[in-house]
């Protein structure tokens, strides 16, 4: 992406074809996100491992901070757009009437032409209805299917989850007297290696 | 007038696919279980607890490979002490298991010292924890016996013959009941294995 397709957008102005498509991919992924592919999610894997419980860098709390300030009206930050687009499309808000007003006139904006009566004021109630139909399907039902997925998927990561258990079945021989210390070893370095792997799975990268 | 009205032919026929895909696939939010049902995963406290029991298991070897038996007791009866994991890791069988583990290593530790009442008082306090049959259950039987041993030798050794007596007979109970204790652990493994 060149620096001149960075620059803010003047009010009323469209995104550029390329720069359009490239947001709705980056928005479509957020809210639903496909496939890793395998080699990424190695790399991923092989970067977190390195030290996933490493304290950030100077650098990255400079930058958090700029970015939770830009964030809260103070300020810019490069990501700042983007990070809002995210959210947004991971988390939609509820469409108020003149934002969704907004929206629509700007997909359908007259074009200066001459007026076309009645013909355009019913083509456009039909477009604004059909609109408010989508509109209303989404938030009485497309949206609840997809919380109650989106919980059912959380479930299922939960119950992936190693979860808190006797160390029993760690033993096969009885305890040798004076080996006390090779035992807490060997359960705290079980139950640490499970803690990892629950993390990897809430962050979704197992 | 048809180039005009196929975009609002389609969102009308997006907006009743929506609904029709809405209604087919729809479920009700109560289907899904809850997220709490799952049980508890491990956590970063309970970590913390296994992490701070290695720790005094190794000062304590320390310790103990000085000769130091009364230091080496410290950190130990500093773990078992507290502070112990509270909310859903307060009951975790590994907080129960570790800790009663640890009290075994203390009465071993104190009977060594001579302080057999406290070690009893310890073996109690880990059988009131490892309660399932385990070796953890067996090993606190096992060194039941070798307090009692000890202070049967040190009765002995104060001319109290009926105390040493009955100290030697309650260790022969207590061997007694961790080798039980063992074979059933080891039954039990072999039955889950599908053995004989």
């Amino acid at each position: 992406m060149s620096r001149d397709s960075e620059r803010p957008l003047d009010p009323g102005e469209l995104l550029p074809e390329e720069r359009e498509e490239e947001l709705a991919r980056a928005l479509r992924a957020a809210f639903a996100p496909g496939e890793l592919d395998a080699a990424v999610n190695e790399a991923l894997i092989a970067a977190a491992l390195e030290d996933p419980l490493a304290p950030p860098t100077e650098e990255e709390v400079a930058e958090s901070a700029r970015l939770r300030d830009a964030l809260a009206g103070e300020g810019e930050h490069p990501a700042l757009e983007l990070a809002r687009a995210l959210s947004s499309a991971h988390t939609p808000r509820e469409l108020t009437s003149a934002s969704a007003d907004r929206a629509l006139s700007r997909a359908l904006p007259s074009r200066g032409g001459p007026r076309r009566g009645n013909v355009i004021f019913v083509s456009f109630g039909a477009a604004t209805l059909a609109a408010v139909a989508i509109a209303a399907s989404w938030f009485l039902f497309v949206r609840p299917v997809l919380d109650s997925e989106n919980r059912a998927s959380l479930a299922q990561q939960a119950e992936d989850l190693a979860v808190s258990r006797s160390t029993a079945s760690m033993f096969s021989e009885k305890f040798e007297p004076g080996a006390t210390t090779a035992r807490v070893d060997r359960i705290a370095l079980a139950r640490s290696r499970e803690l990892r792997s629950n993390r990897y799975a809430l962050w979704g990268v197992r | 007038m048809l180039h005009r009205r196929s975009p609002l032919l389609a969102l009308a026929l997006a907006s009743v696919v929506a609904l029709g895909s809405a209604f087919a696939c729809g479920r009700a939010p109560s289907d899904v279980p809850a997220l709490g049902d799952a049980g508890a995963p491990i956590d970063p406290v309970l970590l913390a607890f296994l992490s701070r029991a290695k720790s005094a298991h190794h000062i304590a070897d320390q310790h103990e490979e000085a000769g130091e038996l009364e230091k080496a007791i410290e950190p130990l009866e500093s773990l078992v002490k507290g502070p112990l994991p509270a909310g859903a890791a307060a009951d975790a069988p590994e907080v129960r298991e570790v800790t009663a583990d640890t009290l075994a290593r203390l009465a071993d530790l104190k009977s060594q010292l001579g302080r057999f009442e406290a070690a009893e008082k310890d073996l109690s306090r880990g059988l009131d924890l490892a309660r399932e049959t385990t070796y953890f259950r067996g090993h606190l039987f096992e060194v039941r016996g070798l307090v009692e041993e000890r202070m049967s030798r040190a009765e002995k050794d104060k001319g109290n013959t009926q105390a040493a007596e009955d100290a030697k007979k309650r260790a022969l109970d207590a061997f007694e009941k961790s080798m039980s204790i063992q074979a059933e652990v080891i039954e039990k493994a072999t039955r889950l294995e599908g053995g004989p």
